[in-house]
């Protein structure tokens, strides 16, 4: 029983870094029907900024409080610029073209990201440093770390603060109506491009901080191609709770959180990656719209 | 309601428009206007290009040729975003409410540019005047309104912004009867406070009762236009629109 609860910890813990991430790609695609093949790169870049911004902190021998939320707003701002300076520079102009010339142009962005990333942080393994200092916390039979913690309630404010923004705010309303009939909010007087880019921001933004989050989760250890495995969960968990449902987002990505990690608690720990994509393939092949997803699959 | 205009220039002005969709002309050439305080109507069969001239006239069409004038002022080059600033209101084809937000959500965008907010709070009360359903549906999502009652929706989302031209786009299509009887009387109402209407509708008999000029468009272009009960009494609209006056004895469409 306590290594039920103890892995449930756990599970919840990453299945909160993957809903971050899928936030995004379902937030996205709501507004343009694309899927954002870039967005876990962005994550990646994030993750680098805060690197550097850590680094820079000297917040490793000297850890705070201040340097934990500089480096968290950094990531975020980074990411988010990033976001947008790929929507308004690749998607953009190819809104007019078809949906596959979108997509293929999202797969090139990805790939510019984690190769340039390359060229540009060097292939090498990076260590993000302790901008808070780990311990672990045991409580009962449970045993947890300050940076799990960090991992759920970074998450969850960040989860309640956009629950928020998209149902109180008029902007937030004016999201939810370009992801439903751009043309009619063009006619409410809504500046479609501007949600368009702040959608990208958001979601970008959410990204930069799962970034550095992921960076807790494995002890600092970053690199280009970090982006990749957690970005193809966070989609999985995205197209789970239905692609353009933020809810079904947050849920997926806890589901696929809590699902990986009891099978690599209770299974070999290899089959951990198969229960994602075996959810996947079941998911398409029994619920294509997903768990509370209200897009219906295209008929061919 | 203001005074009327003192400017000489009609309220809505096409000149020549034309638009073109992948090399296929949807418009050839309209020209039309909308005097403030007319109630005017575009008829035509499907695909004459009556929705086409709405939309370019909102921008979201660009014409290829041709130009849009509002109250003297050039409209064609002007966003779609910020057609509803000038006081310019569409319902558009097929309704395109925001189905998965609820009654007072849609209403609250159509008043997205609108800061005041005892305007607002207006405009709220007079739709629901015209429309108590929608105040009994007001926590409703707008998804689950029956046929009719999203029309209602989408015809008081417009009216939110308290616009001064109100287009209308087939108010009619897929609704029951006695909806359309309502709808027809709540824009008639809406026409008698003040507000001009340019309505598009395939139901020819409906839209030449209740409007005082009428367009007959076909395949993109002006076929007649002229007062209601002159374009009824055309030997052309009577065959082709109100399915009166020529037998039909040989095989010629």
């Amino acid at each position: 029983m306590s290594t039920f609860i103890q892995q449930l910890a756990n599970g919840v813990s990453l299945g909160s870094i993957y809903a971050l991430i899928a936030l995004g790609y379902t937030m996205v695609f709501g507004v343009l029907k694309l899927i954002n093949f870039a967005h876990s790169d962005v994550m990646m870049v994030g993750a680098y900024v805060a690197f550097f911004v850590a680094t820079g902190l000297n917040a490793g021998p000297d850890p705070s409080i201040a340097s934990a939320l500089i480096t968290f707003l950094a990531a975020m701002a980074g990411a988010a610029a990033l976001g947008i300076a790929i929507e308004r520079l690749v998607y953009r102009p190819l809104r007019s073209a078809s949906r596959l010339s979108l997509l293929i142009a999202a797969m090139g962005m990805s790939l510019l990201l984690e190769y340039g990333g390359q060229v540009v942080f060097g292939p090498q393994h990076r260590r993000v440093p302790d901008v808070i200092t780990d311990e672990r916390i045991v409580l009962g039979d449970l045993n947890l770390t300050v940076h799990k913690l960090i991992i759920l309630g970074v998450s969850v404010v960040l989860m309640l603060g956009l629950h928020f923004f998209v149902n109180k705010t008029r902007t937030g309303t004016a999201m939810r109506a370009v992801s439903q009939n751009v043309d009619a909010a063009k006619l409410m007087g809504v500046n479609t491009d501007f949600i368009i880019g702040l959608t990208f921001a958001i979601g970008s933004a959410l990204a930069g901080a799962a970034g550095l989050l992921v960076a807790f989760h494995q002890q600092g250890d970053i690199d280009p191609l970090m982006g990749v495995y957690p970005g193809l969960k966070a989609f999985v968990a995205a197209v789970l709770g239905g692609i353009g449902s933020i809810y079904g987002a947050m849920l997926g990505g806890l589901l696929i959180g809590v699902a990986e990690t009891f099978v690599a608690a209770y299974l070999p720990s290899s089959f951990r990656d198969t229960i994602t994509f075996s959810i996947l393939i079941l998911v398409l092949l029994v619920r294509p719209a997903g768990l509370l997803g209200k897009f219906k699959p295209e008929k061919v | 309601m203001s005074a009327t205009g003192t400017v000489d220039a009609p309220l809505l002005k096409l000149d020549a428009v034309s638009v073109a969709f992948g090399g296929i002309r949807a418009l050839d050439g309209v020209s039309l206007e909308v005097r403030a305080g007319e109630m005017v109507t575009l008829i035509g069969a499907n695909g004459a290009g009556k929705t086409t001239t709405l939309r370019t006239i909102t921008g979201l069409v660009r014409p290829v040729s041709g130009s849009v004038w509002h109250a003297g002022d050039r409209l064609d080059t002007v966003r779609a975003d910020r057609i509803v600033a000038r006081g310019i209101a569409m319902v558009p084809e097929g309704r395109a409410i925001f189905g998965n937000l609820t009654v007072k959500e849609n209403l609250r965008l159509g008043a997205y540019l609108v800061r005041d907010v005892a305007q607002i709070r207006r405009a709220l009360d007079h739709n629901f005047a015209l429309f108590p359903r929608l105040k009994e549906r007001e926590q409703q999502v707008a998804g689950t309104l029956s046929g009719g009652e999203q029309q209602m929706l989408a015809i008081a989302r417009a009216l939110m912004s308290s616009p001064r031209l109100l287009l209308l786009d087939e108010p009619s299509l897929g609704i029951a009867p006695i909806l359309v009887q309502a709808i027809f009387e709540a824009v008639l109402r809406i026409r008698r406070e003040g507000t001009t209407v340019l309505l598009v509708e395939q139901n020819a008999h409906l839209a030449l009762d209740t409007s005082d000029r009428a367009y007959v468009l076909e395949t993109g272009r002006v076929l007649l236009d002229g007062i209601c009960s002159v374009v009824k009494s055309d030997p052309r609209v009577k065959e082709a629109y109100l399915g009166e006056g020529v037998e039909v004895a040989g095989g010629a469409p």
